[in-house]
């Protein structure tokens, strides 16, 4: 599903003003592409999100999905069945007396058959790791914190978005549960869902992404590849934001005078470029002898 | 995350009104509730009513900010409004139509109590307007110490009035934030009937119920861990103290109350 932001502004207004909490934001994502979203906390990256997924429409501007404009209140409708989002904490939002019951709210919205819902119950446990044997009878509030974040996102799952939306599904895991977490993520995306993903971890962001898109206070601070993002590095953490540890770890072995290559984001490329230089250097060294 | 909720809220300003002694604002708020439900005239409300907006004026609080936290109350009116204009029959008749009969006693009945709602709720929005819920838990403490030997819980109940108005805004955007979880699942919230519509609110009710009550062992923690044990023995950081402003403000409030008494 393509999704593209075309100028938007979105201001919230209370009793004490306005806030313009989004202004003047564009950036076009493709079918099947990952956009990952960094930012400030107030930066407006959940206001962002909402609007992708019509719970919120544009001040100005418009947001238009697979052609179609979400100002637009019939295209509006519905729209849960095609992009599915999850806000930050979405353990939060689990109600039911049983785990099954809980993912298969929205299927059962969307009307479907109860075969059709027990299907798609099966198949996003199966998505999200949940054993069905195991979990399927029991409460969602009788599990681990980390768990029930993976129950909630069974529960988006099973809409079968065409575009999932993630508004930093790690924040509060323990390591090895942000580790599962990313590695779902990253396998369901690759399997053809445009994703579009908010995260503090700058390692995850530069692994994951297609484009990435830096707000700051409301504006595009940057937009593009991974790679042209994170080269300004230096501005990147002025704003406090960081660069992957990959490529923080290549500036210092730069700065020793290692020649490795500018635009190394991840871990792998990192360990790849040093094990080359290594095999350049001793295939120098025998020559030389 | 800022969110449009004033409903018991502290709004600050540097005015005389948020200088007062909270044991004074309290002792005001319930002088001029006897003067509301004393006043048998229009006039004397009318009166009440200045005050309030004489005090709003001190205040420096905005007149936008007054209306959105009186707004939600602004319901509960209608019951008065209805019951006085419907269910009055005596006096002359103004309008009838089937069962249905306005008198002009009924009228002037609805119009009377319905301003009188109306100040109470204005009074109590400007006590929570212009002070800090730990200057409320405070005062309310310090007023009700005196019936401690009574067996009344004073300290107890002013840290539930301080936590009930802290919390109220949470509770209003962890709301907003299942509304908007439980939409973007496909929740319908309003269709059918009434068992229909209560089975439509549990994917709303039931985690805003979990949520409180996570909310509330965050807190129970956060307080035992820094040694809460009640009320006893406890000092305070501030010290009351009763000023001139203070003197003034009860003499004033206090003379409304006995003219309301005397001639009204
Ligand atoms: N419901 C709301 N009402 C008023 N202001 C809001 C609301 N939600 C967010 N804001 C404001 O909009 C700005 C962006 O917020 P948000 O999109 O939540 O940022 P982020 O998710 O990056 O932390 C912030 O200044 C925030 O205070
Ligand atoms: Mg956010």
């Amino acid at each position: 599903m393509s999704l593209i932001f075309d100028k938007v502004s979105y201001t919230y207004s209370s009793h004490e003003g306005d806030v313009n909490a989004l202004s003047d934001v564009s950036f076009t994502l493709e079918n099947g592409e990952l956009l990952g979203v960094i930012g400030h906390t107030g930066s407006g990256k959940s206001t962002l999100l909402q609007l992708m997924c019509g719970l919120l429409t544009p001040s100005a501007g418009s947001v238009v999905l697979d052609g179609e404009n979400l100002s637009d209140k019939k295209v509006r409708q519905n729209l849960f069945t095609k992009v599915g989002i999850a806000f930050q904490y979405p353990e939060q939002q689990l109600f039911s007396k049983t785990i099954a019951d809980d993912i298969a709210f929205a299927p059962r919205n969307a009307k479907l058959s109860e075969h059709e819902v027990g299907l798609r119950v099966r198949e996003a446990m199966k998505i999200m790791r949940l054993d069905y044997e195991n979990y399927a009878a029991k409460s969602p509030f009788e599990l681990s914190g980390g768990e029930m974040r993976r129950v909630a996102l069974a529960g988006v799952m099973a809409a079968k978005p065409q575009l999932l939306i993630l508004d930093e599904p790690t924040a509060g895991l323990d390591p090895s549960g942000r580790y599962e977490l990313t590695t779902i993520i990253d396998d369901y995306h690759k399997a053809g869902t445009t994703t579009v993903l908010v995260s503090h971890s700058m390692d995850n962001i530069a692994r994951l992404s297609d484009k990435v898109l830096v707000l700051k206070d409301g504006h595009t601070a940057f937009y593009g590849t991974p790679a042209e993002v994170f080269s300004h590095s230096e501005v990147l953490r002025e704003m406090n934001l960081g660069v992957p540890q990959a490529t923080t770890f290549a500036a210092d072995l730069m700065d020793l005078g290692l020649p490795l290559p500018a635009d190394l984001l991840t871990i792998d490329a990192l360990a790849d470029a040093i094990a080359a230089l290594f095999h350049e250097q001793k295939a120098e060294v025998k020559h030389g002898f | 995350m800022a969110f449009d909720i004033v409903l018991g809220q502290y709004h600050h300003a540097e005015s005389i009104v948020h200088r007062l002694d909270p044991r004074i604002k309290i002792t005001l708020m319930l002088i001029l509730f006897v003067a509301a439900f004393l006043a048998n005239s229009f006039f004397a409300l009318l009166v009440l009513l200045l005050l309030d907006i004489v005090i709003i004026a001190l205040s420096k609080v905005r007149p936008k900010t007054v209306v959105k936290a009186v707004a939600p109350l602004a319901f509960l009116l209608i019951f008065p409004l209805f019951f006085n204009l419907f269910f009055i029959s005596e006096g002359t008749s103004l309008f009838s139509w089937g069962a249905i009969l306005i008198t002009d006693h009924g009228a002037y009945q609805a119009g009377f109590m319905t301003l009188r709602l109306f100040i109470l709720f204005l009074t109590a929005t400007l006590l929570t307007l212009t002070t800090s819920t730990i200057m409320l838990g405070d005062g309310i403490s310090a007023m009700l110490r005196p019936f401690v030997r009574f067996g009344l819980p004073a300290y107890e109940i002013s840290m539930m009035v301080s936590i009930a108005l802290r919390f109220l805004p949470t509770l209003f955007e962890d709301f907003d934030h299942i509304r908007k979880a439980q939409m973007a699942r496909g929740a319908v919230i309003s269709q059918g009937g009434p068992i229909k519509r209560v089975k439509l609110l549990l994917p709303l009710l039931v985690p805003l119920f979990a949520q409180s009550l996570r909310h509330a062992e965050e807190l129970a923690v956060a307080m035992e861990s820094r040694c809460y044990h009640g009320g006893t023995n406890r000092t305070h950081y501030r010290v009351f103290s009763v000023g001139r402003a203070d003197v003034i403000a009860i003499a004033i409030c206090t003379s409304i109350l006995i003219l309301m008494i005397v001639w009204l």
